[in-house]
């Protein structure tokens, strides 16, 4: 069963997340990932529309997905980001190293 | 200027609002408190500031922005005591806000706008109290020493101000995932304890540590924080739940400052324990979870911890004033409280639930379910009304709190001393009252600084304190807001006032001349006058008090005003509780119905026709109801409005129009509505008086009974008089229009179920419309009562009334009487020349008036009648003629002319003469060997009985109240009057024992004596009975009050004299030796 | 005040009848019209106001529009009608005899009061203008519904 929903435009992926993006649901997601830019994807979307909360990994694994694109010139976003999880990108700055658009 | 986010906007504004309608309030108590600082308040202002800062950058509002980091800097330097609030710093902050809120209120053309007076100011302020050394500090920007590698940034200012401030700062090392994934914790919660304890300057994600996809995930995700926290190094290992090696303390707050202020929250990221407050917008739909300021921004936004959590309710702050012009996003919101909107919601789903009821009883025809359900959707609709309203209350604390700050400035700029007294802020009204109140309140406090209070030397020259005071007083009555603005100015002159009116024209000399001083001063309230020989900048704009007298006519309010030259003035203005539903009286004058509000109503009445005449007096021009011993004036509703009134005429069944000219014409014999009862000498027994109403009887007619409504204006009592008395219902105040706003007996109108409009009446403006003064109800009473008094110097009595011959009255007072018993002929023994009947088990001892008196003996022929009295603790049944009857009436009892044994004397009843029996002398007569008034009187010394002191101003009463107890062995002194009672008294001193006094006495009643005795230490203990025919609760609490010891009804024999032996045990005993 | 005509000199009156002569009032201050209901009077008002009706929950003061106007008013009849206008910030109604037509008016085509209609009615008119065959007095809403103090009695003297 995917957590997830993925999306193929172009060389824009997009990833839409079924629930809390944490560890325990976002199995395969990492994988899918790194599939999808080995494909020749640039532009990552990540859609938390569904997410209430998140975790230290999850946290670690979309850093992953900056690092990873950065030297492709490629781009993350994040989308959709509810108010918590927002303010917490920006309270620890992750904003200033990929978008985040609140929901 | 792109704003972004409109909605965010709107609530970033919403929420500085607020924060800054304290603001002044705040700064001037710590202008107040001078040496002393307030932390929590400086710290309150200071976070305001702070977050006003925080929140502008975000929308690059970077006027408000710059502005707002000026001033809090130059607050944070007072809090950490390197500055002194003293006025002039105060004033800079005072005009730094003022300035803010501008900028605020045309948010967008804030940028575009000047601040660089305010700079210059505020940086003078800072600059000038901070060490050289600090000085730079102001615009440097660096990173602080830290450990290698660490990432962090932070400003060298937000490092000083956090040690100013108490903080610590430390450099904390987070690992995202062994720190906190592997605990089983969430790094939202972590951040959210960061911002619970402190203040986050920085923080990075090292994400260099982390590596990329391609590699395993990263067992480490290193977080860095650099923190500020009043939290001690002792401690902040346990806070944290981290080892020591991960937080390095780099920064400690200086030795000697005080306890830190409390912790800084961020907007969004909020602890759970802020208290919910929930934004109702009404354009939008959205609903935000409960605190969501603007978005966190780097900067961190600040709110105020709420310190009084319980107090859910928060109002709006509305700025006062007109809606700000061209650039602001208007006050179109309201702040509600969680348990109005509770209950809110709780109603719609009843609402729901009625309505479904509804629907069901209708679609299965069930009536019983309809009137039920429509019922309870009636109800609930009610209270739905009534929540709804409660969102729109707020405390009039909102207006006053401005005014503390306008006194402040002006009593500057005058060179005056005033000081401000505020009571009453927790008051609550609704939104628009409070709205509307501004204007007016503002003028009125103005006017009061500016020509009320006058200058120190001017008042200390006058002999009053140089400090001026103005009191600012709110507080409820009858159902009205009441507020009062009071000086110990120099009040109004009301010749000057006058002199200015007529030479502008206003009014006329002649009507100047009829006018009191309260009348006068009055006039300030006319179009067009203005005293101020030149309009003042202060309080000017050519407005007067009749602008403000509109505004407040508007809002449907009323104001009055007092004053005296040289002692001050008071402006009282008075508003309706709330706009909406009160409960309300129905009655109907012919067929026009009006609402009366029920607060203002006491009681209802009914006066049957033929109780008119005892009930209603005519005292002067005016009308007045007994009521309990009370005199209440009478005002007919039809009369006053002038509505026509149709009449039934029973014995020709014609309508005619009502041309009585007063209620009490009820009882002209030129009515043919009521005739008058006579007494006859039918057979058969007449009804008593007050069995009369009960008949159906031809004579008089039900629908001229008067329904009379018991009113309170709050200041006094008045009844009115009303064709009919509908239901108490709830009635929506609906406001009349500008053309019918001013007419006083009017408070508005309300739709009635029918759809009729009916409309609610004020009562004040009724009774002023009526012709009564304002003088208190019981004072108008008690004036009214004093001249009846002098009228009627005898009291009301009842008498039992009978006959001897036909056609010959008698009567005994009713408090004589035992009982009537009819009897036959037959029953009356005769032995021994003494008359007695079988009577209850026992020999009834009988007299007749002519054993006594020289009149004829009872006719064989008549119906016989027996009156059961008590004499000297013996019954005894005094035989007359049927029929006996019983009236109630005040008499002028002479006691001459028919004065004879057996008869005390006579009066004049409806025409005719009612001989008035003595009982007691006749059976004096017939049994003497029963010594009722037999006494040791004879052969008793008279000096050394006791003395009893008798005031009673009835020759009759007095007579026969001073026989019963001398017949007992006691003195009597008497006295005609209260005054000549108390100035007997003071002669005769201890020598008097007791003192048995009447109560409705000319010159000085019952109860001034009492008063008088009970004020005098030498007739300390000195015990009073008062006589009374009046006794009712009230009266006997009245006298208690007076002093009285015990109250007796007159002539009631048997209890006076055992009152009297009990309370004189010696007094008997010396009796007994004789 | 006429706002809209400042800008734009084309609008419409409505028209209506009281006391034979026909008058009217720029559309944009007329709400509605309805029919005569229960007219609630309130003793002690001022004699040109018939008193207040429930219009939908609202009180609406009813003023007798001939009253004002110094004329004659008919009896009321099935054709009266209350004209429900805009004033200051509440609802006023206005009983008129008959409805008239809604016609347009041309600003330009305004002209003075006539000289021979009374002072005090003329008070009350932005002035007089034709419509097909009819000369209609377009009523200045703000003159009539006026309720400052002593403007009575200066529409009075003026009228004698």
């Amino acid at each position: 069963m995917t957590s997830f929903i993925q999306n193929q435009k172009g060389d824009t992926a997009s990833f839409f997340l079924k629930g809390d993006f944490v560890q325990s649901n976002t199995n395969g997601l990492r994988q899918a990932l790194l599939d999808s830019i080995k494909n020749g994807t640039t532009t990552i979307k990540i859609d938390l529309n569904e997410a209430n909360c998140i975790d230290s990994p999850s946290i670690g694994l979309l850093v992953s997905v900056h690092n990873t694109l950065k030297p492709l010139a490629g781009e993350l976003i994040v989308n959709r980001a509810k108010q918590p999880i927002a303010e917490l990108f920006s309270v620890l700055q992750l904003d200033k190293r990929f978008k985040v658009n609140a929901s | 200027m792109t704003l972004g986010n409109d909605e965010l906007l709107k609530e970033f504004l919403a929420e500085t609002n607020e924060q800054l309608a304290g603001i002044e309030t705040d700064l001037l108590t710590i202008e107040e408190g001078g040496e002393n600082i307030n932390e929590e308040l400086v710290n309150k202002v200071f976070r305001a500031a702070h977050s006003i800062k925080g929140g502008s950058s975000l929308f690059g509002l970077k006027k408000i922005q710059e502005l707002s980091h000026k001033t809090e800097s130059v607050l944070d330097l007072i809090r950490s005591r390197v500055i002194r609030p003293n006025p002039e710093v105060v004033n800079i902050l005072l005009i730094s806000f003022d300035k803010l809120k501008e900028l605020l209120n045309n948010v967008m053309i804030s940028n575009e706008m000047d601040i660089s007076e305010n700079l210059v100011a505020l940086t003078g302020l800072a600059t000038s109290f901070l060490p050289q050394s600090e000085k730079g500090f102001f615009h440097k920007q660096g990173a602080v020493k830290l450990p290698a590698g660490a990432a962090v940034n932070v400003n060298e200012m937000d490092l000083e101000l956090a040690r100013k401030s108490g903080h610590y700062v430390y450099f904390v090392e987070y690992d995202l995932i062994h720190d906190i994934d592997m605990l089983d914790k969430n790094i939202l919660d972590v951040v959210r304890l960061l911002i619970a304890f402190g203040k986050v300057l920085d923080a990075q994600v090292n994400t260099d540590a982390v590596g990329t996809l391609e590699e395993e995930p990263s067992g480490i995700i290193p977080l860095h924080v650099l923190f500020s926290t009043e939290v001690g190094p002792d401690e902040i290992e346990m806070v944290l739940e981290l080892p020591k090696e991960r937080i390095k303390l780099l920064a400690s707050p200086p030795k000697d400052l005080p306890a830190a202020p409390p912790p800084i929250q961020i907007a969004g990221i909020s602890p759970p324990t802020a208290p919910a407050r929930t934004e109702v917008q009404p354009a939008t739909a959205s609903d935000k979870p409960a605190e969501t300021g603007a978005a966190a921004t780097q900067s961190p936004t600040a709110h105020p911890v709420n310190t009084d959590g319980e107090k859910a309710k928060r109002p709006a702050s509305d700025q006062s004033g007109p809606p700000a012009a061209a650039g602001s996003v208007a006050d179109a919101t309201l702040r509600v409280s969680v348990e109005v909107l509770e209950t809110l919601m709780n109603l719609a789903g009843e609402l729901v639930l009625s309505r479904n009821q509804l629907r069901e009883a209708l679609s299965t025809n069930d009536m019983r379910g309809v009137n039920a359900g429509s019922q309870r959707v009636s109800l609930v609709t009610s209270e739905l009304q009534e929540a709804i309203m409660q969102t729109r209350m707020q405390p009039i604390g909102n207006v006053f709190n401005k005014f503390p700050r306008v006194v402040r400035d002006m009593s500057r700029t005058q060179g005056k001393e005033i000081q401000l007294i505020i009571e009453g802020k927790e008051v609550e009204m609704d939104k628009t009252l409070i709205e509307g109140l501004n204007d007016p309140l503002t003028h009125m406090i103005r006017n009061s600084c500016d020509h009320g209070i006058e200058m120190p030397e001017e008042r200390i020259r006058k002999g009053k304190s140089p400090t001026g005071k103005v009191t600012l007083r709110a507080y409820h009555e009858a159902g009205q807001v009441i507020v009062e603005i009071t000086d110990d100015g120099k009040g109004i002159n009301p010749a000057k006032i006058s002199a200015s009116a007529v030479s502008k024209g206003l009014i006329s000399q002649e009507k100047v001349l009829g006018m009191s001083d309260a009348e006068k001063t009055a006039l300030i309230f006319l179009p067009g006058l203005s005293t101020a020989e030149k309009v003042s900048d202060i309080s000017g704009r050519g407005v007067g008090m009749d602008v403000v007298k509109s505004n407040l006519d508007r809002l449907g309010g009323k104001i009055e005003i007092e004053s005296k030259v040289d002692e001050g003035t008071r402006f009282c203005i008075k508003l309706p509780l709330t706009l909406a539903i009160i409960p309300s009286l129905v009655v109907a004058v012919g067929n026009e119905r009006f609402a009366v509000p029920q607060i203002n109503v006491l009681e209802l009445t009914r006066i049957p026709a033929a109780q008119i005449q005892n009930k209603i007096e005519i005292v002067g021009d005016a009308e007045v109801l007994t009521l309990r011993g009370r005199l209440i004036p009478l005002v007919s509703l039809g009369r006053v409005l002038g509505i026509n009134r149709e009449v039934v005429d029973e014995t020709t069944g014609q309508t005619l129009t009502d041309r009585r000219q007063s209620l009490a014409d009820r009882r002209s014999r030129r009515s043919p509505l009521l005739e008058e009862v006579a007494i006859t000498g039918q057979t058969g027994s007449e009804p008593s008086a007050a069995k009369r109403e009960a008949d159906s009887d031809r004579r008089y007619h039900a629908a001229n009974d008067l329904n009379i409504v018991i009113i309170s204006t709050g200041t006094f009592q008045y009844g009115i008089v009303v064709d009919q008395f509908f239901n108490t219902e709830e009635i929506v105040v609906k406001p009349l229009g500008r053309h019918l706003k001013g007419l006083p007996e009017y408070a508005g109108a309300t739709i009635m179920g029918d759809g009729k409009v009916a409309l609610i009446i004020d009562v004040s403006g009724l009774a002023g419309k009526a012709g009564m003064r304002h003088v208190s109800g019981s004072s108008r009473a008690a004036v009214l009562a004093a001249e009846t008094a002098r009228e009627n110097r005898q009291d009301s009595m009842s008498f039992l009334l009978f006959q001897n011959q036909p056609g010959e009255l008698c009567g005994i007072p009713m408090e004589m009487v035992l009982r009537v018993e009819r009897i036959e002929r037959s029953q009356v023994e005769n032995s021994a020349g003494r008359r007695t009947m079988q009577y209850r088990g026992a020999s009834l001892p009988l007299i007749t008036l002519s054993d006594a008196a020289e009149v004829k003996p009872i006719d064989e022929a008549q119906k016989l009648a027996v009156i059961v009295s008590s004499i000297g603790g013996r019954e005894v049944g005094l035989m007359v003629a049927m029929p006996v009857d019983v009236i109630e009436t005040r008499l002028q009892i002479d006691q001459k002319t028919h004065r004879q044994k057996g008869i005390a004397g006579s009066a004049i009843v409806k025409d005719k003469t009612m001989l008035l029996v003595d009982l007691v002398e006749i059976v004096e007569t017939v049994f003497p060997e029963w010594q009722v008034s037999a006494g040791p009187e004879k052969t008793a010394d008279k000096a050394a009985r006791p003395l009893i002191l008798l005031a009673e101003d009835s020759d009759f009463f007095r007579g026969q109240v001073k026989r019963f107890i001398e017949s007992e062995g006691f003195a009597v002194a008497e006295a005609p009057d209260g005054q000549a009672a108390w100035e007997l008294l003071c002669q005769l001193g201890e020598k008097v024992k007791v003192v048995v006094t009447d109560i409705e006495m000319p010159r000085m009643t019952g109860l001034g004596l009492a008063r008088a005795i009970r004020a005098e230490n030498r007739f300390a203990g000195l015990p009073i009975i008062g006589l009374t025919s009046l006794a009712g609760e009230e009266d006997i609490e009245l006298g208690k009050a007076a002093g009285i010891t015990d109250y007796q009804i007159k002539l009631d024999r048997d209890r006076l004299l055992e009152s009297l032996r009990r309370i004189l045990p010696r007094a008997a005993e010396r009796q007994i030796e004789f | 005040m006429e706002e809209n005509n400042d800008e734009v000199t084309q609008s419409l009156v409505a028209t209506f009848i009281v006391d034979d002569r026909h008058y009217g009032l720029t559309t944009s201050r007329v709400r509605e019209v309805v029919r005569i209901g229960e007219i609630t009077p309130v003793h002690h008002s001022p004699d040109f106001i018939l008193g207040i009706m429930n219009l939908r929950g609202r009180i609406v003061t009813v003023v007798d529009l001939g009253r004002k106007l110094g004329l004659n008013r008919q009896a009321v009849t099935g054709h009266s009608r209350i004209f429900i206008a805009e004033w200051q910030q509440e609802h006023v109604g206005l009983l008129v005899d008959r409805v008239g037509e809604v016609v347009p008016f041309d600003e330009t085509e305004l002209r003075p009061v006539p000289e021979n209609m009374p002072a005090a009615q003329a008070g009350m008119l932005h002035g007089v203008f034709h419509s097909g065959k009819l000369l209609i007095g377009l009523l200045n809403l703000d003159l009539i519904l006026d309720d400052a103090p002593g403007k009575e009695d200066r529409q009075k003297a003026g009228g004698e």
